[in-house]
């Protein structure tokens, strides 16, 4: 479901609704969404396809995108995994616009390597604006991923566990306001 | 919280070892693999292409409307716009007499021709991405686009169908690293190869025209026309005007070339359909 609402999103409504600077990759900030609150391998599964998405869209080299997404998400979890793995939005947004900018930066990284010949310029240019989209995109997008992953209940027990108790804290709190 | 370590350790590294693998996946049923994804989409593309894009957008063809046709006019219009139109048309009717007369003094290889037989497309979807310039067309196999056909916009040539799905397909721009078409100048009449180009800081992307001769008299401001050697455009096709001249050998000269079509104002496309000639050529004596 995630990865026919991200297939829509980026081949049809965002190109159609937004300003150049403000479309994001939105495929990576739903992967790493479900990074965030779901189990490792979950959310690996979810980043590579998002990766292969966004691939088929619009990289200039199949498969590099993917790559680049799946390295951004290891850095991620290597040096943030147990901050991550809380549940909290915040952390979640800072690892999204973090994935974001891996990602793209490792994508032009790796394709002057290979040889697609980024310009300097486009590559700062194109990055600094899907970090811009990531940073205005993000949170709306985490908390929509998040609520979804609630419901359907695919988020990782601890997350699970956290979210049902803050609902019936909030709950409670309401029940005592009425 | 790590419940499983094992686990993730096994499946990090068989994720990496799989998009590794997709780097062997060919370019070519990536770009079925698009086609096919605009066409299940196409209806969704269609109406955002339609609210994202001007209200009456250029059509692909010059010529394709009959000023006279009483659909082609606008059915709620006050008085001021009816006279406007009323003269506009005048205007457009004279012109057309000017061309007409224009081409019976002008001989038909200097490339005043009429836009070759084909059937019109709108633009669906745009570059995404990192994408290299390609655009997704409403139009697939169904209704007649075959691969490798050239495509134009308004009487010049914009690129070539790199790939057909059902309902939708890809064409890859004048300025895509991967294009080659044949080309002339208009002028001097020297024969080359056309290719896509992008300068580098990768802001600005052109053409790159390949000419193998000892002299070379083109000019800045030439026309670059289609050689129709490639089998893929008739000859006489405008692609654009040459802006700079190197030489980078003896015998190797290199013509930067702006395109005729600017890819950002292109909302809908004429899709040849006419088939390359096959030319007979003779077979090998076998030893």
């Amino acid at each position: 479901m995630l990865l026919v609402a991200s297939l829509i999103l980026q081949a049809a409504v965002i190109p159609a609704f937004l300003p150049p600077v403000l479309r994001p990759d939105i495929g990576i900030l739903i992967g790493i969404a479900v990074l965030a609150f779901g189990s490792r391998e979950f959310g690996l599964s979810a980043v590579f396809l998002m990766g292969l998405n966004a691939d088929m869209l619009g990289s200039a080299r199949f498969g590099l995108l993917t790559l680049s997404g799946l390295l951004a998400a290891g850095a991620i979890l290597l040096v943030a995994w147990r901050e991550l793995n809380r549940g909290d939005f915040g952390l979640a947004f800072i690892a999204c616009v973090a994935g974001t900018a891996l990602t793209h930066g490792l994508y032009c990284a790796l394709g002057n390597a290979i040889g697609l010949n980024v310009g300097l310029g486009r590559a700062v240019g194109e990055t600094l604006s899907l970090i811009v989209a990531a940073l205005v995109w993000g949170l709306p997008c985490i908390y929509i991923t998040g609520k979804l992953m609630y419901r359907l209940r695919v988020m990782s027990p601890e997350v699970q566990a956290r979210w049902a108790n803050d609902e019936r804290m909030n709950d409670a709190h309401r029940r005592q306001t009425v | 919280m790590h419940r499983n370590p094992a686990r993730y350790n096994l499946a990090y590294p068989s994720f990496i070892c799989l998009s590794l693998l997709l780097f062997a996946v060919p370019e070519s049923s990536v770009g079925t693999l698009r086609a096919e994804a605009h066409s299940l989409l196409r209806p969704l593309l269609q109406m955002t292409a339609h609210t994202s894009r001007s209200a009456q957008p250029l059509p692909a063809s010059i010529g394709i409307q009959d000023p006279k046709d009483p659909s082609a006019r606008p059915e709620n219009q006050n008085k001021n716009s009816a006279a406007e139109y009323d003269v506009l048309s005048a205007q457009c009717v004279r012109l057309r007499n000017a061309i007409q007369h224009a081409r019976t003094l002008v001989s038909p290889k200097d490339g005043l021709v009429d836009d070759p037989p084909g059937i019109e497309a709108d633009v669906i979807a745009r570059r995404v991405l990192w994408q290299e310039p390609l655009l997704g067309l409403d139009k697939g196999s169904s209704e007649g686009v075959r691969n490798d056909a050239g495509v134009m916009h308004r009487g010049a040539v914009v690129g070539r169908v790199v790939a057909v799905g059902s309902h939708a397909s890809s064409i890859a721009l004048l300025t895509h690293r991967s294009m080659s078409i044949g080309a002339r100048l208009a002028d001097c009449r020297v024969e080359g190869v056309l290719q896509g180009q992008k300068s580098n800081d990768g802001s600005e992307r052109f053409c790159r025209l390949q000419i193998t001769a000892k002299e070379l008299k083109a000019a800045v401001g030439e026309y670059v026309v289609t050689s129709g050697l490639d089998g893929t455009f008739p000859a006489g096709l405008w692609l654009g005007a040459v802006t700079k001249i190197n030489r980078t050998g003896d015998f190797q000269w290199e013509l930067i070339v702006r395109p005729a079509c600017d890819e950002n104002r292109v909302e809908s496309v004429h899709i040849l359909t006419v088939q390359p000639p096959e030319v007979p050529w003779p077979q090998m004596p076998k030893k």
